[in-house]
């Protein structure tokens, strides 16, 4: 396989009434070009921060991250971060100038039509053809992520990382959104790194789930995961998600 | 229906107060009737000194709110940028932003005479405080993934400042451009009414002013009416206009 992304042992700390306590402690993980790698935790356990780490956006006390050999320093468009928040795309552009300033700021002196067809390119990929007229607020939760996601997409970056992106959103609405993920990860082979505290959402989307125990920053086991694209099923798959389930409460 | 509403609103206080003039109640020596006041507004605008006049004093104001606007944006993104400097920012307009910029005129005089010049810097004194003031809680209300996702695609500062901070605090920025108006209006006024003629006819402040000398009670409201005027029409349809374009089709109004 080839490996897109390599972590290595990345520890960050801060000071407690004088003690050190790690958010990441050792962190290693390595991401296969062409997979989804998801991040798997409870709330507080350090996934949100080692997904910074990896964007560039937060600095370690030791350790580092390399993309393609090259170490990161700072955020590119090499990897594209995804976030939670529903309000991520500018209010003060519409769906159209949201998806085109990325691809303006990579592929610059363009004629218009190029930057027209990537536009409506990824309005497409996402499902919201015709939406791109509409300003973020006439959208819904769901509808702002896809916008979010295409925007990503548009500057194709080498990984996409995704910090709980779905986690905002109505359950009828997440499953949509997993299965768009999915469906353009089939099409077009991206690479994902993708932070959930979702034990489903991760055996749905990934081809491996790293997972981190609760408090001590470290990870604790990287599975390679059977179930993605499929809605839970059989006995086997209760058995999977009660271990992780274990393994992350503690 | 809101308009209308508005609209018979301000003709039912008029007829009282035509009322009140035709009954003999309002002395015309004391205040007015509509009537003289409309007259006086004609005569003025028609044939007087009253258009110049305007003009002069919209001039001046225009002035000092494109003044007082660039310098707060540009304050206010160094601010965002060095956090001593917004601290020290921040200390300057708390000490300064009370002072009545009347209080202020012996020391303009000093520095720069009693022309243009000194009115503009007193409009400025007005508007510049406040305005600065909602900048700064502008930029501390900006959500911090915008600079992420700006960071992420590599924005430039020019960007940074142009594309992100602007739009996103212009619910602040408007809100702080309505005030700096109202105040900058305030100054004029009362700069014109010391100074006296600071330019051929001089402005609206100087014409209510010099009403006085000729008993004029009808040129002095009328006067005030302009003021009140053209305050109800920039509110309305400048700040109406704005607004509409930006923050309401945004969706950041609430």
């Amino acid at each position: 396989m080839n490996t897109a992304l390599e972590a290595i042992k990345i520890t960050k700390k801060y000071l407690k009434d004088g003690k050190p306590k790690f958010v990441l402690k050792d962190f290693s993980m390595e991401v296969e070009k062409g997979e989804i790698i998801s991040i798997l935790g409870a709330s507080g356990c350090g996934k949100t921060t080692a997904l910074n780490v990896i964007g560039g956006f937060e600095k370690t006390d030791s350790g580092q991250v390399l993309l393609g050999g090259e170490k990161i320093k700072a955020p590119s468009f090499s990897m594209i971060m995804v976030f939670q928040d529903s309000h991520q795309l500018f209010p003060w552009l519409d769906l159209h100038d949201n998806i085109a300033l990325p691809v303006k700021k990579r592929y610059k002196k363009q004629p218009k039509a190029f930057y027209e067809k990537k536009t409506a390119d990824m309005l497409v990929q996402v499902g919201l053809e015709g939406y791109g007229n509409y300003y973020p607020h006439e959208l819904s939760g769901g509808m702002r992520q896809r916008g979010a996601i295409a925007r990503a997409l548009a500057s194709e970056p080498d990984l996409l990382l995704m910090d709980e992106p779905f986690a905002n959103v109505d359950a009828i609405t997440r499953d949509s959104l997993q299965d768009l993920l999915l469906g353009i990860w089939r099409e077009k082979g991206l690479t994902v790194v993708f932070v959930t505290h979702d034990i489903e959402e991760a055996l749905y989307i990934s081809d491996r789930i790293l997972i981190m125990g609760k408090e001590s920053g470290k990870v604790k086991r990287i599975a390679k995961n059977e179930w993605k694209g499929l809605r839970k099923t059989k006995e086997s798959y209760f058995d999977e998600k009660e271990r992780i389930k274990s393994e992350i409460m503690v | 229906m809101k308009r209308l509403k508005s609209l018979a609103a301000a003709l039912f206080v008029l007829a009282l107060w035509q009322a009140g003039a035709s009954s003999g109640l309002l002395d015309p020596m004391v205040f007015p009737s509509p009537e003289d006041v409309a007259k006086s507004l004609v005569k003025g605008l028609a044939g007087g000194d009253l258009p110049i006049q305007i003009l002069f004093s919209l001039e001046l104001i225009g002035k000092g709110l494109l003044i007082s606007g660039m310098l707060a944006i540009l304050t206010g993104y160094a601010c965002m940028k060095m956090e001593g400097f917004r601290k020290i920012v921040e200390t300057i307009v708390t000490l300064i932003h009370p002072l009545p910029g009347v209080a202020l005129l012996p020391l303009v005089i000093l520095w720069v005479g009693t022309g243009k010049t000194a009115i503009i810097i007193i409009i400025v004194h007005g508007a510049f405080w406040p305005l600065m003031q909602n900048v700064l809680t502008g930029i501390a209300a900006i959500p911090y993934i915008y600079f992420k996702v700006g960071d992420n695609y590599g924005l430039s500062i020019r960007e940074q400042i142009f594309r992100i901070s602007i739009p996103a605090s212009a619910p602040f920025i408007i809100a702080g451009f309505k005030i700096a108006w109202a105040r900058a209006w305030r100054a004029l006024i009362s700069a014109e009414m010391i100074f006296g003629a600071a330019g051929l006819a001089g402005g609206i402040g100087w014409a209510i002013y010099k009403s006085r000398v000729f008993m004029d009670i009808a040129g002095i409201v009328s006067g005030l009416a302009v003021i009140m005027l053209i305050g109800i029409t920039v509110e309305k349809f400048v700040f109406g206009f704005i607004e509409k374009r930006t923050v309401e089709k945004w969706g950041m109004t609430e």
